[in-house]
């Protein structure tokens, strides 16, 4: 599975690579995330509870990175296995300033196996793109709040629900399948639908 | 006889368009009134009632105080050392009773490997690794259901990633070694060979005409509406094992559970209660069994394992995967003359086919099919993925699908090449002499080809039909039609060539009548759904005029039935029929000595006339089968044993080839590639007719799971070995919407050699349909320059034919 995008964070180049590299941060951001600890130099291990459709639970994982390079990017290698399955990752992360901003840009391949691949791999990427994207807009969040908060005031960043996180995969997903202009028609006719209803 | 009128179904449709050009033979022959209801009544399946009120005592149903459940775990890797297990967490959960390892089995006398049918050897949980995705590495057992699937999850297996190999080209070249317990580090199992090489090589170097084909039939699963499962019942104190199994052959697993487990077979009862379908999935013994089986034996209480769907679609045995290439040689008058086939049959990481032991890929070798042709020569090689082991016949005897399919479209290419109308061209070639012996060495019993593709023509239309496709395609519709001339082979078998790790391949039947003419028959088959309960008691009541109604018929408890090797390849009429058709008639030769006394008279002047012996000359003085069978237990001759009950062991001479054509219409949507069936027509010829009824039921089903194979259904594995048909949202079956209205008839060829003139059908359908649907969607896209499409024909397929053909955008 090939996994690639980009974000754009409202903060410096600096401040973005010690929020992706600071395991509290990460773990307070990442949706499913029970634990990230440092466990040697560049490497950590956490814990990570997925939900992939009707398949879920617990993964054990390993990431190390590779290559750091302050503050333009690393490499970044992931081994996971649990219950439903494993996860075996490499992926190459780019963080660029523009300006006041920072984009940042992934591009990785990801060997998803066991359950979770068998039985959730209709909505394996659309999960996939729906975990990375909350924890970034997460760290945005984060990263924003220290910004505009008084210095050693611990920052706090709510953590999705489960319902958001579904409902992130819910709109990956809707986008996957269905082109912009036929979604925006749909939600129309939604609307007009129910405005019928309560109308008669 | 208002009562009776329930059990008839009144309808009985003339198939329309029955020919007076052809002399046709499809009358259902009929001798006995309905009150007796023997053969050829379409008399309502006797098992119907408990069924469809919910009534049927599956395995599942079973529940026995103090019943454990297991579960079990799987691997999440196709090729995988194991490094570690964790049990600790999963062991101290409160309610988990015992968790079993491959390491348990071995101490408990090597049980961590078993045999499968085709005398290679399969894991029941691995020690070091791990050789295909969902394989069992250890079963948990709980005192609940959910406690024991919660424990799986706090199992903690620590695996080693091994390179898999999942393309069966790949594994010939032994670059990864799926069995490395194998003295020889080979992927390659066997090489099979059937016909004369020298002869065929010879036919196609002077062909006028030679088509060459690949093809794969790709890897189904048999989706049976029941899954596995077991309830394993060991009492310690008497050392007796009860095992409920969802098994299609329980006398055959009862000996195979007794030779490997060292249990005496005595102590081994397996009842194998109603089954939600088997299709031959329910034919190999799965790991799952084996832990059950020691779970108990282990806890002294009764264990239940049943399967979940996906576990099901996973890691049972699945069925085809043959890679297919074939040639057909014709000499330049469109004369078939020469077949020669080369195929890789993708076992998976363990020879667990199902096949009679002479015979590694089955019956692959009736490929020549319904053609008369000078030689043939069929190679087969079997090979070792790091996929799930098996190679069961799916609803056919013995790979005839994978022969069929083949035969069938090369025909098709044939006519292609050939421009001629693939009708003319498979009329040319049938077989017409019968019996035939086939130049793979086959002898067919009985067949009129031409008879089935005349009726089958006639009902469909197909002269109109080739008019409107050539007025649809000058529109630039795409409308196709295809035919599908096939000849199977079933009701294994002759013990001269056929058994199942040793045992022949015989079945049986005992008949025994109470005294007020009541009658309990039992078999060494088991149905699964197939309604022996009410052909069986049809056969009776047609050699012994017992009503069907008075018949209890009875299988799948060794403790009681006698032994069989159970249901699949259309075996049971074939075989298990017979036996009740000879155990009959040996019921018969005493009734008539009992008659002869009771009448006074000699046997010589009794004459049968449907239920009773009738003095010659007089029929008014006659004793009925319920007079003779009361006095069997109340006024037998002096020095006759008393009672009324026979026992046969029927071992066929021959087996009994089944034909028929089916002709299919398609559209095709230009837009989207959909292909939409039409119409399907299917002219079956089984022989003798026992309950039409119940061989339109079987055609029914048969079609679907026909149509299902060559539009949706497929296994698909990703290139790490990754099964990503996990589930029905993935692995499509086809549902009422999706099928067509299958317009069924018949024509009549009796098997000369069955003592009923039957051949067996369940199979035929599944066997003949694909290969016509994918000739129709072939000739639909013909002009376009299309030979072959691969099977499942998906609109995505079709849409990209169309695609690089210019016709949609």
């Amino acid at each position: 599975m090939k996994v690639a995008g980009d974000y754009v964070f409202d903060a410096p180049q600096q401040e973005v690579w010690d929020g992706l590299l600071d395991p509290e941060v990460l773990a307070a951001t990442m949706p499913g995330c029970d634990k990230l600890e440092l466990t040697g130099e560049n490497q950590y291990q956490g814990v990570l509870n997925i939900k992939v459709g009707p398949v879920q639970g617990k993964f054990q994982g390993k990431i190390e990175l590779e290559d750091p390079d302050p503050p333009n990017g690393y490499s970044m290698k992931v081994n996971g296995q649990g219950a439903p399955g494993f996860v075996k990752a490499h992926a190459k992360i780019d963080i660029a300033a523009e300006g006041e901003m920072t984009r940042l840009t992934y591009d990785g391949d990801a060997q998803v196996g066991g359950r979770i691949a068998s039985v959730g791999q209709r909505l394996l990427e659309s999960s996939a793109k729906a975990i990375i994207k909350q924890s970034l807009e997460g760290l945005n969040e984060t990263l924003k709040a220290r910004a505009g908060g008084e210095e050693g005031e611990p920052v706090r960043v709510d953590k999705p629900s489960q319902t958001e996180f579904a409902a992130a995969v819910a709109k990956e997903v809707a986008k996957d399948v269905v082109p912009k202009p036929v979604w925006i028609a749909i939600v129309v006719l939604l609307l007009l639908l129910i405005l019928y209803f309560v109308l008669s | 006889m208002s009562h009776l009128d329930d059990r008839f179904e009144h309808h009985t449709p003339k198939p329309e368009g029955a020919s007076a050009k052809v002399d046709l033979v499809d009358e259902v022959q009929i001798k006995t009134p309905p009150e007796i209801c023997g053969m050829g009544h379409r008399m309502k399946r006797k098992e119907d009632p408990r069924f469809i009120q919910g009534k049927g005592n599956y395995v599942d149903d079973v529940k026995l105080p103090g019943m454990l459940y297991m579960d079990i775990v799987r691997s999440p890797y196709a090729h995988a050392r194991i490094v570690s297990i964790d049990d600790s967490e999963a062991l101290a959960t409160e309610g988990v009773v015992a968790v079993i390892k491959g390491q348990d089995l071995e101490a408990a006398g090597g049980l961590h490997w078993m045999p499968t049918l085709m005398s290679d050897t399969q894991m029941v949980l691995p020690i070091d690794k791990v050789v295909y995705y969902a394989q069992e590495v250890c079963a948990v057992v709980a005192t609940d259901r959910y406690i024991a699937a919660d424990a799986i999850e706090k199992i903690f297996v620590e695996y080693e990633p091994l390179e898999p190999v999942v393309d069966p080209h790949e594994a010939m070249k032994d670059k990864v070694i799926v069995r490395e317990d194998k003295e020889q580090k080979t992927n390659h199992i066997w090489h099979w060979e059937a016909g004369d090489k020298e002869a065929t090589d010879r036919v196609f170097s002077e062909a006028a005409h030679v088509v060459e084909q690949t093809m794969h039939i790709p890897r189904l699963h048999v989706s049976s509406i029941e899954t596995c499962g077991m309830v394993a019942n060991y009492n310690k104190a008497t050392e007796h094992m009860q095992i409920y199994m969802t098994s299609q052959a329980p006398h055959a697993h009862r000996t195979v559970f007794a030779l490997v487990s060292g249990l005496p077979e005595h102590k081994i009862q397996i009842i194998s209660p109603d089954i939600g379908g088997g299709f031959g999935g329910k034919v190999p013994v799965y790991p799952g069994y084996v832990c059950c089986a020691v779970a108990s034996l282990v806890t002294g209480k009764p264990v239940k394992w049943i399967e979940d769907r996906s576990e099901n679609l996973q890691a049972d045995s699945f069925a085809r995967d043959y890679h297919i290439t074939a040639e057909m040689a014709a000499d330049a008058d469109g004369m078939i003359t020469g077949l020669r086939v080369k195929t890789l049959s993708d076992c998976g990481a363990a020879d667990a086919a199902a096949n009679p032991s002479k015979f590694p890929a089955g019956l692959y070798s009736i490929c020549t099919g319904s053609y008369d042709m000078q030689a043939a020569h069929i190679e087969v090689d079997g090979v070792y993925t790091t996929k799930p082991p098996g190679g069961v016949a799916y609803r056919c005897s013995f790979r005839v699908t994978e022969a069929v399919h083949m035969i069938e479209r090369v025909t098709d290419i044939m006519a292609a090449e050939l421009g001629q109308d693939p009708a003319e061209l498979r009329r040319k070639n049938f077989i017409r002499e019968f019996p035939y012996k086939s130049p793979t060495g086959w002898e067919y019993d009985s067949g009129n080809y031409e008879a089935a593709l005349d009726k089958a023509m006639e009902t469909i239309g197909y002269a109109e039909l080739r008019r409107e496709q050539a007025e649809k395609r000058a529109r630039g519709e795409l409308m196709g039609i295809g035919i599908s001339s096939f000849t199977e082979v079933v009701g294994a078998g002759p013990s001269r060539d056929y058994d199942i790790l040793g045992i022949k391949m015989f079945d049986s039947a005992e008949i025994r009548i109470h005294p007020t003419g009541k009658a309990i028959a039992r078999f060494g088959t088991k149905s699964q759904g197939q309604g022996h309960e009410t052909t069986y008691a049809q056969i009776i009541a047609e050699e012994l005029g017992l009503p069907a109604a008075d018949v209890q018929v009875e299988e799948g408890d060794t403790d009681t039935a006698p032994y069989g090797l159970g249901t699949y390849a259309s075996r049971s009429t074939p075989t298990a029929g017979a036996a009740g058709a000879m155990a009959a008639r040996k019921i018969k030769a005493k009734a008539k000595k009992i008659a002869a006394y009771l009448l006074e008279v000699g046997e010589d002047d009794l004459e049968w006339n449907v239920d009773r012996f009738q003095v010659k000359g007089s029929p008014e003085q006659a004793k009925t089968i319920q007079d003779i069978a009361f006095a069997a237990y109340t006024n037998h001759p002096p020095g006759m044993e008393a009672g009324l009950e026979a026992t046969d062991y029927y071992d066929p001479p021959n087996l009994t080839f089944p034909f028929g054509t089916y002709i299919c219409v398609v559209d095709i949507d230009k837009g989207t590639g959909e292909v939409k069936v039409r119409r399907f027509v299917a002219i079956d010829d089984c022989g003798h007719i026992i309950n039409p009824m119940v061989v339109e039921g079987q055609v029914h089903g048969g079609l679907t799971m026909g149509l299902a194979p060559a539009l949706f259904e497929e296994i698909v594995y990703d290139e790490n070995g990754q099964n990503l048909s996990g589930t029905f949202a993935d692995y499509l079956l086809p549902t009422a919407v999706e099928s067509p209205k299958w317009e069924t008839g018949h024509t009549i060829t009796p098997s000369p050699h069955h003592p009923l003139g039957a051949k067996g059908i369940g199979e035929s359908p599944t066997v003949g349909a694909p290969p016509a649907i994918v000739n129709a969607v072939v000739d639909a896209l013909s002009h376009l320059g299309v030979k072959h499409i691969e099977i499942p024909i998906t609109p995505e397929k079709v849409w990209k034919l169309l695609r690089e053909a210019g016709v949609t955008d």
